[in-house]
């Protein structure tokens, strides 16, 4: 019987995994076919390295795809960074200090992040263009660290609350400043909850298109999202294989960094880190 | 090390709440001082205050002459012991030793050969490499010990540091805490509930309740001389029998009656307290301790000669002696203290106590010898040793002593 059960419910695992990951082979598949071909209903599985070859160039370096992905990766790695300088050691305080307004000033900081961007864009872009910053990185980097910041506190505040605050007092009586105490003894037992907060907040950063159009303005300067978007509705007809090629291109960086990191967001989301 | 002084410590958090009051109390240098009381009587919080987690909102606290008030915890050079051992879980027992004096900017090889020397002393040689995660309650609660002794601090403070083990180890961790205090002679301050690790372990032990200090002495006069039911009540086990009594003169002097049983109060005992012959004709609460009572059916009792009657309701054989629940005639003493120490073991309990009130029944715990063959349903004579008698005041709940 428990083979059985185990049987079923690895089947039901792989059907789940194939739904998740059949958009993105397909997506794989496409990006290698000639323009004529992405009609075919089923794809046909046999490739020519070639065409391949051909695409992924056109992205590359017709279409000078790497500025992109060099932009994108800068703006959301400096942002996510400044995103955790800051977080952390807000998450600590509002987790261990009782100061006044401390439990409103959390619950408020929390609901900045349920304002849709799309509410608040207009607004942070006339704020950019008055500090002189549109169509520059800072610009895009400033505002995506404020969005950042909300889930890294509170994803923080709950990492924090899991370690026993006796941990803090022996690290005291051990002798160790308030500051120390954080930064030697907490930040390695708080280092899934880091990874966690930083891999939401990059996703969100890393597929943000709306303040980047606004912002924005030169192609050299330009994130993935935007330049995506550009590359396919400027030109007519569509040509999807290199739609795909993109597609694919985007999704690498993201998905490299979360294999790196699977490791911390599985014992991170499923809590319980210190023990 | 150092001595600790409390002088007029009070704590008030910021809602209001009062945790300690007027708490003036000198723990000399060297010296194994227990704080028992029941949870929430400011024990910990006392405790916390002399680490520096807590601030303290009255009076001074100083360590070997010097005021703290105001120092950080981590400039008062004192090591704590908590309850749930507060252990670095990543890092291994190593580290977590010689953490303290890592920080310190301790030379390598000294930090090497003192935490050798510690594992030695907590036989934690061979675990020197885990993590806190593999080692047993028992082990963590060593490492823990570890990392306060490598330290060499002005004192010890412990936070029920036993609670978290299972009885047997707790038995054996009590003794080995003794051992390692007297052989490091440091100034020890121990936070417990339990009233057996008190008595067994301190030089002298503060009871406290309610925030307020009650008694402090050694073990042993602080259960032959309870200032007040309170500590009457909570130190021992079984607890101490409280009746109500009253006093009256006699042509052969004082004798309190007890229901219908008459017990002489010996002459000696009446000279020394005063107080009694002033309450002839009153009510007091009469207290004795269940070793001081006996089968008065066994052949050598050489207790006094007060008898009490009463029924059996059942008997516990421990197997050096007999626990005996005899049923008296007589009021029991419930004081709202009584009520609250039952009521923090046991809700029914203190129900029972209250429902008992309005009768004319207590149970007495007694020890006899366990050649004693009582059985339940029995009516039998109970021997009183009478000069041990305990007396407090039904209005103050102090004891009687002068």
């Amino acid at each position: 019987m428990r083979i059985v059960g185990r049987i079923i419910s690895y089947a039901v695992l792989v059907l789940i995994g194939l739904i998740g990951i059949a958009p993105f082979l397909y997506l794989l598949v496409l990006s290698s076919k000639a323009r004529i071909d992405v009609l075919e209903v089923p794809p046909s599985l046999d490739f020519n390295w070639a065409q391949i070859k051909e695409n992924y160039d056109v992205v590359i370096n017709e279409k000078h795809y790497l500025t992109f992905v060099k932009n994108s990766i800068i703006i959301t790695g400096v942002s996510t960074v400044f995103a955790l300088v800051l977080g952390v050691p807000a998450g600590y305080a509002f987790s261990r200090l009782r100061f006044r307004g401390s439990e409103t000033w959390a619950s408020t900081i929390l609901s900045f992040r349920f304002m849709p961007p799309v509410a608040v864009a207009i607004p942070i872009f006339l704020l950019i263009q008055h500090l002189g910053l549109t169509n520059s990185h800072l610009g895009l980097i400033l505002p995506y660290i404020a969005f950042s910041l909300p889930l890294v506190i509170w994803i923080m505040i709950g990492f924090f609350d899991e370690i026993p605050i006796e941990i803090d007092e022996a690290a005291m009586m051990d002798g160790l400043t308030r500051p120390q105490v954080l930064f030697k003894v907490l930040l390695p037992l708080a280092r899934p909850g880091m990874v966690v907060s930083a891999t939401f907040g990059l996703i969100f950063i890393w597929n943000e298109f709306l303040l980047g159009l606004y912002v924005i303005n030169s192609s050299e300067k330009e994130t993935i999202p935007i330049a995506a978007a550009s590359l396919l509705t400027v030109e007519s007809p569509i040509d999807w294989n290199i739609a795909a090629a993109v597609g694919v291109l985007t999704v690498i960086p993201i998905l490299f960094f979360t294999i790196v990191v699977q490791r911390y967001i599985v014992r991170g989301l499923t809590a319980g880190a210190v023990r | 090390m150092a001595s600790v002084s409390f002088d007029g410590v009070g704590k008030v958090y910021r809602d209001g709440t009062r945790a300690v009051r007027d708490f003036s109390l000198e723990v000399a240098d060297g010296e194994f001082m227990v704080f028992v009381g029941p949870s929430g009587c400011g024990k910990t919080t006392a405790l916390r205050m002399l680490a520096g987690l807590e601030a303290i909102t009255e009076g001074k606290i100083r360590i070997g002459g010097d005021v703290v008030n105001d120092l950080h915890p981590r400039r008062r050079d004192i090591a704590m012991v908590f309850q749930n051992y507060a252990l670095y879980p990543h890092m291994s027992v190593y580290r977590n030793i010689a953490f303290a004096l890592k920080v310190r900017k301790t030379p390598p090889d000294e930090i090497r050969r003192r935490v050798d020397d510690a594992a030695r002393i907590l036989g934690l040689t061979d675990q020197l490499e885990k993590k806190p995660g593999q080692l047993s309650g028992g082990q963590r609660q060593r490492v823990a010990m570890g990392r306060a002794i490598v330290r060499a601090p002005q004192a010890f403070l412990m936070d029920e540091p036993l609670s978290n083990l299972d009885a047997k180890l707790r038995v054996q961790m009590r003794g080995e805490i003794g051992r390692i205090q007297r052989e490091l002679g440091t100034t020890t301050i121990y936070v417990t509930h339990d009233q057996v690790e008190a008595m067994t372990m301190g030089t002298r032990v503060a009871v406290l309740r309610k925030g307020e200090l009650q008694q402090v002495e050694q073990p042993q006069r602080l259960y032959d001389n309870p200032v007040n039911l309170f500590v009457a009540s909570f130190i021992g086990s079984p607890e101490m029998n409280l009746l109500e009594a009253a006093i009256e003169r006699t042509e052969s002097g004082l004798t309190c009656r007890v229901g219908d049983s008459v017990l002489p109060i010996p002459a000696e005992t009446a000279a020394a307290r005063p107080g009694l012959s002033r309450r002839v004709g009153a009510s007091v609460a009469l207290g004795v301790r269940s070793e001081h009572l006996q089968d008065a059916g066994l052949r050598e009792v050489r207790l006094g000669s007060g008898r009490l009657r009463g029924t059996v309701v059942a008997t516990e054989p421990l197997g050096s002696d007999l626990l005996a629940y005899i049923e008296v005639g007589a009021a029991p003493v419930v004081t709202e203290e009584l009520l609250e120490v039952a009521g923090d073991a046991d809700r029914a309990l203190a129900d029972k106590l209250r429902a008992e009130a309005g009768e004319r029944r207590t149970i007495v715990v007694a020890r006899f010898a366990i050649d004693s063959r009582t059985r339940p349903g029995e009516t039998i004579e109970v021997a009183v040793e009478t000069s041990k008698l305990h007396f407090f005041d039904l209005e103050t709940e102090a004891a009687i002593v002068d």
